[in-house]
């Protein structure tokens, strides 16, 4: 398995443009592995989706009766094979995650823009729910020989998550991520004192609930670091034609989620 | 007709759609070009436009309910400006017509954004009349005769082919309907959304609005009944179905109710290809019978 795109500077790296070529169809699911509430699940991988890059996802559905209408954004790990990895919430995402080897999803992407570089010595900042944008990120840049330090925000570890709880489900993901950056746990409520520790990285991603977005936007304001947030809103289309999967921003306005999901994390109000 | 290669192409009265298949405005964006050829499909239709900078409702704006969904998105407008400038090139170069759907909150503002695109190389325009009338009370344009006649005849001054969109609310549509044709409409779509609700498990609305849209399957006995009686009562308006249409029969159904075409909306946030996949099996239905698309219609 190879990680979703090369690196920032790489000449093979495509930077996906707005009006690139989308792809939508059933896929025939290779392979499925699900351990403490998360799904890993690869795909025969369309042409559409030979280059892709961390931050761009794919609207995935289940074709079973009695699906749900609405396709479920996923983040893209990586391809060759395509590779989504996911914690089921609901029942959308748990007929997703009940899919067998050669079972047919339907699947539209790749969608979004991905992250800009993030330089030589980047810090992630994730928490359990928006872990697969991060994860590809992590691969992404261990694959390029860049450098990743990984704050994971813990969530309190009886909160259920899915069919496991929350502290199982976060070990688990931070074992997804360890070989790829090295990781520390931070509660959420440590979270700025573990960012004022972190030292100057030359930028940080970030994906996380709303209020701990704050504290990584307010620091990488104050150390005038260059920061990048992943948003994750319900979304109902994927390519901006119901314009539902809003979130507003500083200038006041609405904008749509799916037109990122990668924004600068200065312009986003949380 | 050639056998193998069916007429798809429908006329709405001085526009011809390519074939049957348009977009429901208000599901749509030029976006889907990534997907498939839009030139593919009979006409497009953008989002509705309104005048001025409109930020919609707060989230969240659309849910699941009832089979179907529930939409409240409040019609975002980036206005005239921007529309003009951003949105109709995007739609334009297709080789297909070019429908753009306006609402105003007062017959004037229709006008107003109909003048507009007069000279924009636009088709036809698609009056979305579901809009709360700010000169009487809040209520919708298109549950009262008076008020759909008044936006109508406001616009009737320009060359345009004006479509009058209705809903599935009024409690007589067709009359409704007539009122609009009276006013100069050309053709009318029937119909919008059904106003629904939903709750959240925790006993709190599930959209911000409290209220909204009802679409897909759930409505098209309702607005199939609304095409039935729009065509009995106006038998040579053209008319275009709309309401939970995402197979070949539920094309068909519409058509043999009165409808010279279909917009689809929801099925397309299901499955993107729905549109083209239904001109593939309107074009086999209709060379296996050796007929063109438009006698799938059927009038009294």
């Amino acid at each position: 398995m190879t990680a979703a795109a090369a690196a920032p500077g790489d000449t093979a790296r495509e930077t996906p443009r707005r009006g690139a070529p989308v792809f939508a169809g059933d896929v025939t699911v290779r392979t499925i592995a699900e351990a403490s509430g998360v799904t890993t699940m690869t795909f025969d991988t369309p042409p559409a989706f030979r280059h892709i890059s961390p931050g761009q996802f794919a609207m995935v559905s289940s074709n079973r009766d009695g699906a749900p209408l609405l396709a479920r954004p996923m983040s893209l790990i990586a391809t060759d094979p395509l590779e989504i990895s996911f914690g089921y919430q609901g029942e959308g995402t748990r007929l997703i995650a009940a899919a067998e080897p050669g079972e047919k999803l339907h699947i539209m992407g790749p969608l979004g823009l991905p992250f800009a570089p993030l330089g030589s010595d980047a810090l992630i900042v994730v928490e359990g729910a928006h872990f697969g944008t991060m994860l590809s990120l992590a691969r992404m840049r261990h694959a390029a020989g860049e450098a990743t330090h990984v704050l994971f925000v813990t969530r309190p570890p009886a909160q259920p998550a899915g069919p496991v709880t929350a502290g199982e489900q976060d070990a688990a993901l931070m074992a997804m991520f360890e070989p790829y950056a090295t990781v520390t746990a931070v509660p959420g409520d440590a979270l700025a004192g573990a960012l004022a520790a972190a030292g100057r990285p030359s930028a940080v991603a970030a994906g996380a609930f709303d209020h701990g977005m704050k504290i990584v936007q307010d620091w990488c304001d104050a150390e005038k670091i260059p920061g990048h947030a992943a948003l994750q809103v319900a979304m109902p289309c994927g390519i901006g034609a119901c314009k539902s999967c809003i979130k507003t921003f500083k200038d006041g306005r609405y904008h749509l989620v799916c037109e990122g999901p990668i924004f600068p994390i200065a312009e986003v109000a949380f | 007709m050639s056998a193998t290669v069916p007429d798809l192409a429908v006329p709405i009265g001085a526009v011809t759609l390519k074939n049957p298949i348009i977009p429901a405005s208000g599901t749509f964006a030029a976006s889907y070009g990534r997907v498939f050829d839009l030139g593919r499909l009979g006409g497009l239709v953008p989002k509705t436009l309104m005048p001025g900078y409109r930020p919609g409702h707060p989230p969240n704006r659309l849910t699941e309910a009832g089979g179907g969904l529930l939409n409240a998105v409040g019609i975002p407008s980036d206005g005239e400006e921007a529309f003009l400038r951003d949105t109709l090139p995007a739609y334009k170069g297709w080789g297909t017509p070019l429908i753009v759907s306006v609402s105003a909150d007062t017959a004037a503002g229709f006008a107003e954004l109909v003048a507009l695109l007069e000279d924009e190389g636009v088709d036809a325009v698609e009056l979305n009349l579901s809009c709360p009338n700010l000169e009487e009370g809040g209520k919708s344009f298109a549950l009262d005769t008076k008020m759909t006649a008044e936006a109508v005849a406001a616009c009737r001054s320009s060359k345009l082919p004006l479509w009058a969109k209705l809903s599935p609310n009024a409690e007589d549509i067709a009359a409704i309907a007539a009122a609009a044709v009276d006013a100069g409409a050309d053709a009318l779509i029937v119909a919008n959304t059904l106003t629904g609700m939903a709750m959240r498990r925790d006993g709190r609305p599930a959209l911000a609005n409290v209220t909204g849209g009802l679409s897909g399957a759930p409505v098209k006995p309702v607005n199939l009944r609304c095409t039935y009686q729009v065509a009995q009562k106006l038998p040579g308006t053209p008319i275009i179905g709309c309401g939970g249409i995402s197979t070949l029969q539920d094309v068909l159904d519409y058509m043999a109710a009165g409808a010279s075409a279909v917009a689809v909306g929801s099925a397309t946030f299901t499955r993107p290809l729905t549109m083209v996949n239904l001109v593939d099996e309107i074009a086999s239905h209709c060379t296996s019978r050796g007929i063109a698309a438009r006698d799938l219609t059927l009038r009294a």
